[in-house]
């Protein structure tokens, strides 16, 4: 299905979003900024063939997601008994629901569509481009840099939408009573939230902004994805995106990944082949969430205290990235 | 293209959960299959119990109902009838004495002849005495108590009985030991053929009573150091002219005859006066020490009129007791008066402090091996009655100490209900002499033998064993150690059965997570595959959350890109 254009265009998606719903597909949402790479990374999920097919009918391309549409790709997964929808939202839809962004106030009809969605939401997917992160600072835009405001404040908002949502029209704006909600909450969300840094195959030799080290000149850290520990990365580089992490979800993972190799004029691919895909959709995919687990926080704490006692300097300081084994 | 992580995961390590569940189900069954099997339950139960007091209480209640069915409380009093030494008579005028020994020779007409002496001789009590024994001989009980209490009634036996008693235990008083000795032996007789007949009144408590205070005179008149014998002490009172012998008649046969005739007699009262007098002691014995004593005080302080009779009886046996305990006489070798007293005390029991139950069960154990011991000494006559006394107190020891029977009593003639009774009683004593047998019983029910000698006494036997044996199995856990005591209780458990009572402290492993939960309705494999199958599901459930968390655990850190791409090089 697709869904793009006009206003009423998203209204008949929401109704037919909501058929799905009523008919028991779970949900899970695909976001990032625009460019992120969203429609890539479903359309290389191989599971079942569907997603193939697809993009063997559309020649072998993947075309990006036009503002204010909507992608969904919906296939009966596994033995048949579970039944899924994937929610690839445009970026810039997303983008419009971080007020700090554009400097206007959000309202209920920004958030229709993910309060439909909420209900039924079994995951959420966030893909960070790295290079457009670090590059804002010099040819980036303020969206680029933004990306992890903008994760922070959905995980606010679905958290606020899951446990509240309630809102009376009055002189305290939505935003604020989302704030001061979600302050209070002590639920967190209970679904697995995967962040994803983007377009890995471009990352390799991606220098670390400097100011990530307190602005120590001796250090010059680039990046190698396949030898660095998502983890650790995310703790030591992204101190905002995990700190947001462990305070809206349970359960979170932070991994690398790239998605068909393009030609970025042609739009040709070149690597068919997508890593750090699938193994991270099973993870999110994975039926066991529903069995009761622990905190993603708490294994965390474990291996920072297990560190400590071992004297191991790697949740201190990020270490250099492994080599490759093959 | 499958998780890279996954690729290196042992098969048996992706059914691990599955494979811990099934191990779990699997040995919680092979455990409950073994732990509940009757054999493996009896074999433990007896390693636990062996060597301790194993108290049936309830058991042994059952069993005495059975043994009072089969072997009822018969008291055996003494013989009488042992005749005169006519020839040494020296009281007795010459003529008389020639006559009687001519009529003693035994032809047709030797009762009618000792009739006719008896007739033309009031004045003499040898004719009376005479006729009297040979009649009870014989068997002519009813005869020989219409010629012996005539005789007794005569003017010149009651003139000699007075001048007896006036003279109390003066030894140069009252008429000489021949005629003293003639007194006792008429007395006697006539108490002896009067309890035959089971005839009560005035004349049978002055038949069995006053011969004793006869005895005094003769106790007088034989002290040492110028002390009369006591009356503890065991005199022989030989037929007049004969020469005391180990069958003679003694004072103990007096004791005997008396106790039997309070315990024949179950509506005897006597006066308040006489009671407080009998009853009222000058010393206070701890029960431990004295326990007939013990049990006279609670049956005097919770008075019953109904057992005044046994009242009686426990007075007159505690007084002869503690006399010869006291001085060191050690219980009493007479197999009457043994068998009588170890009788007496089984009844007494009942009515005992708790406190005095153990030496009086000491006391009638030594008695009764007094009375087995003595067994040759007692009267073909009386073999049959007394075997019978002897078997009751083997059957209430037997079941008392949960042993077999160890003496054959074919010949106890018991009409074929008792021995039907006999039969069951020896069967579960047979069972529970061995405490895995008892136990293999309780569970199984028994063999078809078993079954077919208890009949329908068999489900109240199991009931009372299965309450016996698990109230002493809880007991038994109290004091053990957390792990032990439940393993305790678990094994109880196996004896218990819907509709059994609540034994205190088995109840506290009412809970979800015993698996050996509280079911008496389901026993056996049922019981261990529903158990095993829940264990196996719990299993099974705990080791997914646990391989979840460990995953979990190892992903945190993971990635998953490095993976895939490690992966993508090897291929």
């Amino acid at each position: 299905m697709r869904y793009e254009g006009t206003d009423s265009g998203i209204d008949s998606a929401t109704a037919q979003l909501e058929e799905f719903i009523r008919r028991g597909y779970e949900v899970y949402l695909v976001a990032g900024i625009p460019g992120a790479g969203k429609t890539q990374f479903l359309a290389s999920y191989s599971q079942g063939g569907f997603l193939l097919d697809r993009w063997a009918r559309e020649g072998r391309r993947v075309l990006p997601t036009s503002v204010e549409s909507l992608n969904s790709y919906s296939f009966v997964f596994e033995s048949g008994r579970r039944k899924i929808i994937f929610l690839d939202a445009a970026g810039e839809r997303f983008t419009l629901l971080y007020p700090r962004l554009h400097g206007r106030e959000i309202t209920e009809s920004h958030i229709k569509f993910l309060r439909l969605i909420s209900r039924r939401l079994k995951g959420f997917v966030f893909l960070l481009d790295l290079e457009s992160l670090w590059g804002a600072a010099g040819t980036g835009s303020h969206t680029d840099a933004a990306q992890i405001n903008i994760l922070s404040w959905l995980l606010e908002l679905l958290r606020w939408l899951l446990y509240d949502g309630k809102h009376e029209p009055g002189p305290i704006s939505l935003e604020t009573r989302i704030d001061a909600s979600v302050r209070r909450m002590r639920k967190r969300l209970r679904f697995p939230v995967l962040v994803l840094f983007s377009k890995a195959d471009l990352l390799p030799g991606l220098p670390v902004p400097n100011r990530v080290f307190q602005g120590d000149p001796e250090i010059h850290r680039t990046l190698y994805p396949p030898g660095e520990n998502p983890l650790l990365l995310a703790y030591h580089l992204l101190p905002e995106l995990f700190e947001s992490l462990r305070t809206h979800a349970n359960y979170f993972h932070f991994d690398f990944s790239h998605s068909l190799v393009t030609h970025r004029d042609t739009s040709e691919v070149i690597d068919a082949q997508p890593c750090g895909v699938d193994s991270s959709l099973r993870w999110l995919l994975d039926s066991s969430w529903r069995w009761p687990r622990i905190p993603t926080r708490y294994f965390v704490a474990i291996r920072r205290l297990i560190a400590m006692i071992a004297r191991n300097n790697r949740w201190r300081r990020l270490p250099a990235p492994d080599e490759l084994t093959s | 293209m499958t998780r890279a992580s996954e690729l290196k995961r042992h098969p048996i390590r992706e059914l691990s959960p599955f494979v811990a569940g099934l191990l779990t189900a699997a040995t919680l069954f092979l455990y409950q299959i073994l732990a509940t099997n009757p054999a493996v339950v009896a074999l433990r139960v007896s390693r636990l119990l062996a060597g301790r007091e194993v108290a049936a209480e309830r058991t042994i209640k059952e069993e005495r109902r059975w043994i009072d069915e089969a072997l009822p409380a018969v008291f055996v009093p003494t013989l009488s009838g042992s005749l005169p030494c006519i020839e040494k008579l020296e009281t007795v005028a010459p003529a008389l004495r020639a006559e009687i020994a001519q009529t003693l020779a035994p032809n047709r007409s030797r009762l009618q002849r000792l009739g006719d002496l008896y007739a033309r001789n009031p004045e003499s009590w040898l004719p009376g005495l005479v006729l009297g024994d040979v009649l009870l001989q014989e068997g002519r009980f009813a005869e020989a108590d219409r010629v012996l209490s005539d005789t007794l009634r005569r003017p010149s036996t009651q003139a000699s009985i007075r001048s007896i008693l006036s003279a109390g235990d003066q030894a140069t008083g009252g008429p000489p030991d021949e005629e003293v000795m003639a007194m006792i032996h008429l007395l006697h007789a006539v108490g002896y053929v009067r309890l035959t007949q089971n005839l009560a009144g005035p004349e049978l408590w002055s038949a069995l009573r006053t011969p004793i205070s006869c005895s005094r005179l003769i106790g007088a008149r034989r002290a040492e150091f110028a002390m009369p014998v006591p009356p503890w002490v065991e005199l022989k009172i030989p037929a007049p002219g004969c020469a005391p012998t180990a069958s003679s008649l003694s004072t103990y046969s007096l004791y005997v005859n008396l106790l039997v005739g309070y315990l024949a007699n179950r509506d005897f009262i006597e006066t308040e006066d006489r009671r407080m007098a009998a009853f009222s002691r000058p010393y206070r014995d701890p029960p431990e020490d004295n326990p007939m004593l013990a049990a006279l005080r609670r049956v005097s302080e919770e008075w019953d009129p109904n057992r005044e009779y046994l009242v009686w009886a426990i007075s007159d046996a505690e007084r002869l007791l503690r006399e010869r305990l006291m001085n060191g006489q050690g219980l009493p070798r007479d197999p009457h008066l043994s068998l009588n007293l170890a009788l007496l005390m089984d009844s007494v029991a009942e009515v005992c402090p708790t406190l005095a139950v153990r030496t009086l069960m000491e006391q009638r154990d030594g008695l009764a091996h007094s009375a087995r011991a003595g067994r040759r000494q007692v009267p073909p006559r009386q073999r049959q009655m007394f075997d019978r006394g002897l078997a009751r107190l083997e059957f209430i020891e037997a079941s008392r100490r949960g042993r077999r029977i160890q003496v054959g009593w074919s010949d106890l003639a018991l009409p074929p209900e008792q021995q039907e009774a006999f039969a069951a009683v020896e069967a579960t004593l047979q069972v529970r002499s061995n405490l895995r047998d008892w136990a293999k019983v309780i569970l199984e029910g028994g063999e078809n033998d078993f079954r077919d000698k208890l009949g329908r006494r068999r489900i109240a036997w199991l009931a009372a064993s299965r309450q016996d044996l698990t109230t002493l199995l809880a007991g038994l856990a109290a004091n053990r150690q957390e792990s032990e005591r439940r393993d305790i209780l678990r094994l109880a458990r196996n004896f218990r059965k819907s509709g059994d009572p609540q034994i205190a402290g088995l109840s506290e492993l009412d809970n979800v997570f015993d698996f050996t939960f509280d079911t008496p309705a389901m026993k056996g494999w049922p019981k261990a595959l529903v158990s095993a199958v829940l264990a196996g599901v719990i299993a099974w459930l705990f080791t997914t959350w646990l391989t979840l968390q460990i995953r979990d655990y190892q992903e945190t850190a993971t990635s998953f890109y490095r993976l895939e791409i490690e992966e993508r090089l090897r291929l």
